[in-house]
């Protein structure tokens, strides 16, 4: 028994030293925290990395730009995709002295989170939180977002259907915000006969591709809208194309990317895929910049809304550096005007919401991907 | 003999007959109502519109399983087993019926299309996906007696130890080979050998290091089910920080997966037109479609499944460890004494439980991608399963697997169909809780499950053969095969290839048992070693609770048994975490009190739901592990009721809607009693967890369930919170606003003092009531039941008034939740976030006493504030504990290229580590960290930091012993008490 008394009293020594170095206090004055809310547990927890990477690009380049002025630092909370959960890391982040929290992806835990940070007097910018819900929220103005709702995208997608001779529609949507939102929103502005309409919950495991596939086929449908993220987005099709079915299939920006090919075994499933995503700010470079910083460091494949965090973060060191000391959410209803990010043009209206500026439409021949259209609210389809 | 008879008559004929009549009546009636818009519930004017239809469709629904009912109860012997055995198909009639009914008197139409090769095949997939968790459930349960949560992070091991395989040098050339046409068998045969290996030995670890220890202290299930939690908590986390939460598929052949690499089967198409029907008729065949294509990985994983369940049931029959499994899950004393070895049976268990499951793990990987959050999402259907097969049997689980998979698979164009003619494309999200709507329907009607009328049934058959003895003891006994001249030359020369087909399998067994025997004994002394260093590792995560009690034990010599022992022992704790509170770093005044307010509101919220589950469990013996059922219907009905009426709300005022919601809840809980009371412990938890589930599913698939935006997205957002119009735009405001505060922190404090007024409260009633009479009588039903209605207590109205009790707390705790987060979102209820933290709670802070749900709910909620501040470190060296995670970063790394890396390749750390750039990920490391609290918190003291004080009546000559006088005063009254329960 002695010996293990003795071997306790090590191990509290160490534990106390390791807690006295780890309070030990350093910084100067021109140390800037933002926090960031990742989904790094839960059930969208496969895309944190990519937000992260997203995050880590931005912080790398702020630093290099305000070199000797500013010293960035990012503080990464876990949202956990869950109110009560991002509540928590929210005062954790605000508690370590962050004076912005960029986030976070799931509607649910940026609503919860903003109960905590706006009682404290800190602004959020959402990159991924598409629900109406945000718009509406009580946060006194502290909530900002990044990502346009829903609503517009689904009057795009429509637009694009039509183009592409679509009469009788399925419509496969998640059962999240996100592909509820856009589900809803396109069937109600379909003005045609909607094949059929099936929701699904995105986690694997619980939702089996080929059942949605063979709905498709048994509803007799000639096109697809899929509203899904990369991996179930990626199995949806295989499924599609083991069945057999040759029909027109358009996505929107959960799979409008070049990486979404990653998530394929067979790379054959993907050709011939149209897909909508929010269409960059017209002479800027910052979204092929930003692409390539992104692969320079590594980032994650089949992420989501790197762009978005990317924007977000800037968006919000920018606002600081524009008032250091003054009241942040004027500075960054100041700084969000026409800033041209690598998701879109942003400019914040009195919801703190953007509007976007169009979408680009993008298809994959093979698996080269390119974009040659857009679509506006106001010209509606045209060539890039 | 006359007396008999008239008690026979008065306790079958009677009730059978009012019930019919019931039955018929509820039934005509939502008949009517639906078709003619007239009776009692359609011509009430109670209900409207989309409510209208949704009560009619129930009414007939249940009125269906009533008649359902009558037919089960009342069938003789002979024809009941298959009568329970053919209920899901009854089931399904009826829901059918429903579904026409209701869809042609809302004068629509819906068409459902049934792919009759897709179902089947479907099914098939599904049960086996099911399967390869619940065999390993069952056979646990089976033998240890417990539900193990780690089973489903167990497929998981062997899923990744499939990817690992596929990322090693020998085996990354096969599987990325250029597609050639041809499949290479390697790679996948290997990966199941070594994943049932692998977890196999891990499953072994588990059990060496936590249920022993358990077992030797005598533990209850419930507590070996929490250990069991925290160590899947644990090995989800080692796995996330290991292969980090991206999602991989294991590509065993690039050919493997091509979507061409299906085998094409025949199928027809069957569409069900329901509703109005001018010109089609209710059915049409066509066989004119395309072949449906079953993918090779899919094939491989169901014949995988069933060739290890038909090992399994030839082990358990066959084999002597089988004989000695049965033995021992049979009656374990009786085993021991006969000479069977335990341990060393419940090691077997272990190991066999968790290779198959790892098989299946490894056979799975092929078709889903891979994350480890996966296992989560199988591990609550695969309860469905074992439940529905009756716990721990094996041809049970089999047919249960068959049945859920099957249903699933039938559910979803129904649900498509039928959704899209409702206004309710989200409705096939039912599809997921399809198995547990199932459940809870089967348990009404038949509350032992589908295995044990089976069972019933193959003892019977058993019975007769043996009562006439011609009959032959082996089907396939060569002898007796050969005297038979009926059977045919083909069929008896079949017959005797399974025959001898059989003997090889047995044959190969006992060389298989030879093998593990042989390999157990070389890993043994490696094991050992290992053993050791974790027993290590166990000692340093056990030390400050180990200082803690010690001190508290030394230092104040406490007495948890007696009253005034648990108050002191409570007062420590609660100021131990309180300093711990104090300790923990911000940056402002204003920040920290936002955080005390929050920690004390969340203390409110969990305490409360563990006051429910404590008074549910730990006082009337119910395990509930739907705790969170109740806080959903709290917060639901709050959110609903109070949210504005131009976005769905109902606009009410938000302390109405908290008392509507109580008695909601409440009255849901009373109601729950009745069909329940037939049930056993572990049934009646699944049902309450399987109510959670579809409480989810709903706030997600259900439009009605949806307020506080014009577009009605998912979530119940926008609703008024109590005195949050008195608080804002007055005095408080101004007074706020000259202190600099920002709008809305004056309201967290508000909420958090309202948390604490409600936990004390309700704390009073409770100990009130525990300490009454009535409290006693609840002790003694979870004592015994039989007793206590010995004694002429009504046990099933003081369940029933118990768990409306609680739930009404619980819903309190709802709606407390629901004012703290400012919205309602489906995930809120996930049950691992949730349900399983408040067990957590209540089985470390200790089960029957109220103190101890304070400290357990105290605990939880600081663990998860304490490891954020470590989480959040790595951002900034300005940070606390920045320097520990730089440390752990450094360890971390050397532990996966240095040490791991002498089994895995460099590949699989580039593939998760990207630039070889090895960091650890800290919420991760957090989660596994709450995962050891709770493992050590009970092999420390299985009975929790405050244990229940036993009320014991007081000697009457010890009188300076001075318990506080709010259990018993002393004998008499006591006594006088008792005796007017028993009126």
């Amino acid at each position: 028994m002695k010996s293990i008394n003795a071997f306790r009293l090590l191990l509290i020594s160490v534990a106390l030293a390791a807690f006295a170095v780890g309070c030990g206090v350093f910084g100067g004055s021109e140390t800037v925290k933002i926090g960031l809310l990742s989904p790094q547990t839960g059930p969208i927890a496969q895309y944190a990395p990519g937000f992260e990477d997203a995050g880590k690009v931005a912080i790398s380049e702020l630093n290099a730009t305000h070199d000797g002025d500013y010293k960035f630092e990012l503080i990464v909370g876990d949202s956990g995709c869950d109110g009560t959960q991002a509540a928590t890391s929210a005062q954790t982040l605000i508690d370590s002295g962050v004076k912005v929290i960029v986030g976070a992806a799931c509607s649910g835990a940026t609503l919860g989170a903003i109960a905590v940070a706006a009682p404290a007097g800190v602004p959020m910018v959402s990159y991924a939180s598409t629900s109406p819900a945000i718009s509406t929220a009580d946060d006194n103005g502290h909530l900002f977002r990044v990502v346009p709702s829903d609503a517009q995208q689904a009057v795009a997608l429509v637009a694009v259907a039509s183009a592409a001779g679509a009469s009788k529609p399925a419509v496969l949507y998640m059962t999240n915000d996100y592909g509820a939102g856009l589900g809803d929103n396109f069937a109600a502005n379909w003005s045609g006969d909607v094949c059929t309409q099936v929701g699904y919950d995105p986690a694997e495991g619980s939702y089996n591709a080929s059942t949605l596939a063979q709905s498709v086929i048994d509803g007799g449908c000639d096109s697809v809208l899929l509203m899904s993220y990369a991996t179930d987005g990626a199995a949806i099709m295989e499924a599609l194309s083991a069945q057999g079915f040759n029909g027109q299939i358009i996505g929107a920006d959960g799979i409008a990317d070049a990486a979404f090919t990653e998530s394929f075994t067979d790379t054959s499933a993907v050709s011939g895929l149209i897909a909508t995503r929010p269409r960059p700010g017209e002479e800027s470079s910052a979204k092929s910049s930003f692409e390539a910083a992104y692969a320079a460091a590594g980032g994650a494949d089949g992420a989501i809304y790197t762009g978005e965090t990317y924007d977000a973060i800037k968006l919000a060191a920018a606002a600081i550096v524009s008032d250091p000391d003054g009241n942040l959410v004027n500075a960054l209803n100041k700084t969000g005007v026409n800033y041209a990010g690598a998701s879109g043009t942003h400019t914040f209206d009195a919801a703190g919401d953007v509007l976007g500026t169009g979408y680009e439409v993008c298809q994959f021949d093979g698996t080269n991907f390119s974009c040659p259209r857009i679509w506006t609210a106001d010209a509606g389809l045209a060539t890039n | 003999m006359p007396l008999n008879a008239i008690r026979h008559q008065r306790l079958l004929k009677t009730p059978w007959l009012r019930q019919l009549l019931f039955g018929l009546f509820f039934l005509f009636d939502a008949y009517v109502g639906a078709i003619y818009n007239f009776g009692l519930v359609a011509g009430s004017g109670l209900f409207s519109g989309q409510f209208k239809w949704i009560v009619l469709s129930a009414e007939m629904m249940a009125s269906g399983l009533i008649l359902i009912r009558i037919v089960v109860n009342q069938a003789t012997p002979k024809w009941k087993t298959p009568i329970i055995i053919f209920t899901p198909i009854l089931v399904g009639l009826i829901a059918f019926l429903v579904l026409e009914v209701l869809i042609s008197g809302l004068n629509r139409s819906a068409t459902i299309n049934f792919n009759l090769s897709s179902i089947l095949l479907s099914g098939l997939y599904w049960s086996a996906v099911y399967l390869s968790i619940a065999i390993g459930l069952t056979l646990t349960y089976k033998v240890q007696r417990f539900a193990n949560f780690a089973q489903a992070e167990m497929m998981l091991v062997g899923s990744y130890v499939a990817l690992t395989l596929m990322w090693s040098d020998t085996f990354f050339s096969i599987s990325d080979a250029p597609q050639d046409g041809s499949i290479n068998w390697t790679l996948l045969i290997w990966a199941s050998i070594c994943a049932f290996i692998v977890t196999r030995f891990t499953g072994l670890l588990i059990d060496h290091l936590v249920f022993r220890r358990l077992r030797r202290k005598m533990a209850t299930p419930q507590v070996m089910m929490i250990a069991s939690l925290g160590v899947s908590m644990v090995l989800r986390a080692i796995l996330f920080m290991r292969f980090s939460a991206s999602t991989f598929r294991f590509v065993p052949d690039r050919d493997w997966r091509l979507s061409t690499s299906t085998i094409d089967i025949p199928t027809g198409l069957l569409n069900l037109n329901l509703g109005d029907r001018v010109a089609t008729p209710l059915m049409e065949y066509s066989a004119n479609v395309n072949p449906y294509g079953f993918a090779y990985s899919k094939i491989a994983l169901v014949f995988g499944i069933f060739a290890a369940i038909i090992f399994l049931i030839l082990l358990l029959q066959k084999t002597r460890l089988g004989r000695q499994m049965r033995a021992v899950a049979d009656n374990p004393d009786l085993a021991a004494s006969s000479g069977i070895h335990l341990e060393h049976v419940h090691r077997s268990t272990s190991f066999l439980s968790a290779g198959i499951a790892g098989l299946g793990g490894s056979l799975l990987a092929g078709i889903l991608p891979i994350n480890p959050e996966l296992g989560l999402m199988l591990l609550l259907p695969a309860f469905a399963v074992i439940v529905l097969g009756s716990i721990g049997s094996i041809p049970g689980v089999l047919i249960g697997g068959l049945i859920v998979g099957l249903l699933r698979a039938l559910s979803e164009p129904v649900l498509i169909g039928a959704g899209n003619s409702l206004d309710r494309p989200t409705a096939s999200g039912f599809a997921e809780v399809m198995p547990f709507i199932f459940l809870v329907g089967l348990l009404m009607l038949a509350p032992r499950g589908i295995g044990s009328a089976i069972e019933s049934w193959n003892i019977e058959r058993i019975r007769k053969r043996r009562m006439n003895e011609t009959a032959p003891s082996f089907p396939f006994d060569d002898e007796d095969l050969q005297a038979s001249s009926k059977i045919s030359q083909e069929s008896k020369s079949l017959i005797d290839y399974f025959g001898r087909t059989i003997k090889k399998i047995e044959a190969s067994i006992d060389l298989s048992k030879g093998f593990i025997a042989l390999s157990w004994n070389f890993l043994k002394q490696y094991l050992d070693r290992a053993l050791k260093i974790l027993n290590l590792l166990f000692a340093i995560i056990n030390f400050p609770f180990s200082t803690m009690k010690l001190h508290t034990g030394r230092l104040l010599k406490v007495k948890n048994d007696t009253e005034r022992g648990s108050w002191t022992l409570f007062i420590i704790l609660f100021l131990v975490l309180f300093i711990i509170v104090l300790l923990l770093p911000s940056v402002s005044a204003l920040t920290k009190t936002l955080q005390v307010a929050r920690i004390f509101t969340l203390l409110g919220i969990f305490g409360l739901a563990a006051f429910s589950l404590n008074l549910h469990t730990g006082i009337t013996g119910m395990t509930n592990f739907g705790v969170i059922f109740f806080v959903g219907i709290g917060a639901v009905v709050v959110g609903l009721l109070s949210a504005p009426v131009e976005t769905n709300g109902y606009g009410w005022n938000p302390w109405v809607a908290t008392i509507v919601a109580v008695i909601i809840a409440a009255v849901a809980g009373w109601l729950l009693a009745y069909p329940t009371a037939r049930l056993r412990m572990d049934y009646f938890a699944i049902l309450t967890i399987s109510l959670a589930e579809m409480l989810r599913i709903s706030l997600q698939a259900e439009p009605l369930l949806r307020a506080g935006t014009v577009t009605s997205g998912i979530g119940i957002s926008q609703f008024a919170r109590p005195f949050e119009g008195w608080w804002k735009g007055s005095p408080s405001e101004t007074v706020g606003n000259l202190l600099g505060l920002p709008a809305g922190a004056p309201y967290v404090i508000l909420l958090a003092s309202m948390a604490i007024i409600f936990t004390i409260l309700v704390w009073y009633l409770l100990n009130t009531l525990l300490s009454s009479p009535w409290g006693r009588i609840l002790r003694s039903i979870r004592e015994d039941e039989t007793v206590s209605q010995h004694h002429g207590h009504n046990v099933l109205t003081h369940k029933a008034a118990s768990l409306a009790l609680g739930a009404a707390i619980a819903a309190l705790a709802g709606a407390l939740w629901a004012w703290l987060n400012t919205n309602i979102w489906p995930d809120f209820m996930n049950p691992v976030r949730t349900t399983f933290l408040i067990w957590a709670a209540y089985i470390v802070g200790g089960r029957g006493n109220n103190r101890g749900m304070i400290i357990g709910a105290f605990i939880i909620v600081i663990v998860e504030f304490v490891f954020n501040v470590m989480v959040v470190s790595r951002g900034s060296a300005s940070l606390p504990f920045h320097g520990l995670t730089s440390f752990l970063d450094s360890v971390f790394s050397w532990l996966i290229i240095n040490v791991g890396g002498l089994v895995w390749s460099e590949r699989s750390i580039n593939e998760i580590f990207a630039h070889g750039n090895v960091l650890l990920s800290l919420p991760h490391l957090k989660l596994a960290l709450i995962g050891l609290v709770i493992i050590s918190a009970l092999l420390m003291s299985s009975r929790g930091l405050i244990p229940e004080v036993p009320s014991r009546p007081k000697r009457p000559t010890v009188i300076e012993d001075s318990s506080p006088p709010d259990t018993y005063e002393n004998v008499q009254p006591q006594l006088q008490a008792f005796g007017d329960e028993g009126k």
